[in-house]
């Protein structure tokens, strides 16, 4: 599933370290308390997590979070 | 530690591949408790050195070593005399620095992640293979954002398509990396410097560099399009 992140995502990834050239590495948080792992950002702006459950929209994101190697996450 | 490698040694390392940019590993027998591997740089100076804590059911190796024992560097010197060693190839060096216990921070096998930071070299050129056109983290001023990953030139140049940054990369898209910007940052500035690990089903082994504090104003000096290569 892909989604393209609003800008105040956006802005705050793009304060964040990358996991890689292009990339980061994230964890999901829905405002349901759902945790969603395994997602990849690219270009701070599209968000691709792995197909299944649960299935959101942008409207849902309570938090974003780089993997734990990386940094602390940021709620909006 | 600076143990020079006979002129012989020498010539015989020029014609084996290399390990990383400029360096080899050299496996010089491994044996539990005592110097194993070594760091041949510019096929004539040994700089560094590990030993085996572990030989089973992994290898597992010390911290990289600045500084020998008499009695160590003589086992150094008697492998390279008797060309009792052979050359470690990068996915195995890659392999063995994922296993070591206590990778040294200085460690230029591993990722650039994991690395110590150092200055890069006065007009130093790197690149940045992306799949976006507006990469965000290359600004319109020509800075680059902090934290941000790059290549170096000479690693970078070797890349002929965009499917080849992917792969040297080990990049998750499945997006071609076709975007190659030129970046030199105006006055040195503080890297992290590594070895792209496999990743993303991808082998990776491409150097990667990360500009810790970003770069200025008139870094991005050039850019390029790739053929896709799919």
């Amino acid at each position: 599933m892909q989604i393209t992140l609003d800008s105040k995502w956006t802005d705050y990834l793009l304060t964040q370290p990358e996991s890689g050239m292009g990339y980061q590495r994230v964890r999901i948080r829905l405002k349901n308390g759902q945790a969603v792992i395994g997602g990849i950002v690219f270009n701070a702006e599209i968000l691709r997590v792995p197909e299944g459950p649960p299935v959101f929209s942008q409207n849902d994101i309570a938090s974003i979070e780089l993997e734990p190697s990386a940094q602390a996450g940021a709620s909006c | 530690m600076y143990i020079s490698v006979p002129s012989s040694v020498t010539s015989t390392l020029i014609r084996k591949p290399e390990t990383g940019m400029g360096y080899q590993i050299l496996d010089i027998g491994q044996k539990r408790n005592d110097v194993s591997f070594v760091l041949v740089e510019n096929a004539e100076v040994v700089t560094a050195a590990w030993s085996v804590e572990q030989e089973s059911p992994i290898i597992r190796l010390s911290a990289r070593k600045a500084s020998v024992y008499p009695s160590e560097e003589q086992r150094i010197q008697k492998a390279l005399a008797t060309g009792d060693f052979r050359v470690i190839d990068r996915p195995a060096a890659v392999h063995l620095s994922l296993a070591t216990k206590s990778r040294s921070a200085g460690s230029s096998l591993g990722p650039a992640s994991d690395a110590l930071s150092e200055m890069s070299s006065r007009l130093e050129k790197f690149l940045r293979f992306s799949a976006y056109k507006n990469d965000r983290r290359i600004l319109l001023d020509g800075s680059v954002l902090p934290e941000t990953y790059v290549t170096t030139h000479e690693d970078g140049e070797t890349v002929r398509t965009g499917m080849e940054a992917v792969r040297r990369y080990a990049l998750p898209s499945p997006m071609p990396a076709v975007h190659k910007f030129y970046l030199r940052p105006p006055d040195p500035i503080r890297v992290r410097r590594g070895v792209v690990a496999p990743a993303n089903n991808q082998p990776g082994g491409g150097i990667e560099a990360i500009f810790i504090e970003g770069s200025s104003a008139g870094t991005r000096f050039d850019y390029k399009e790739l053929p896709s290569g799919e």
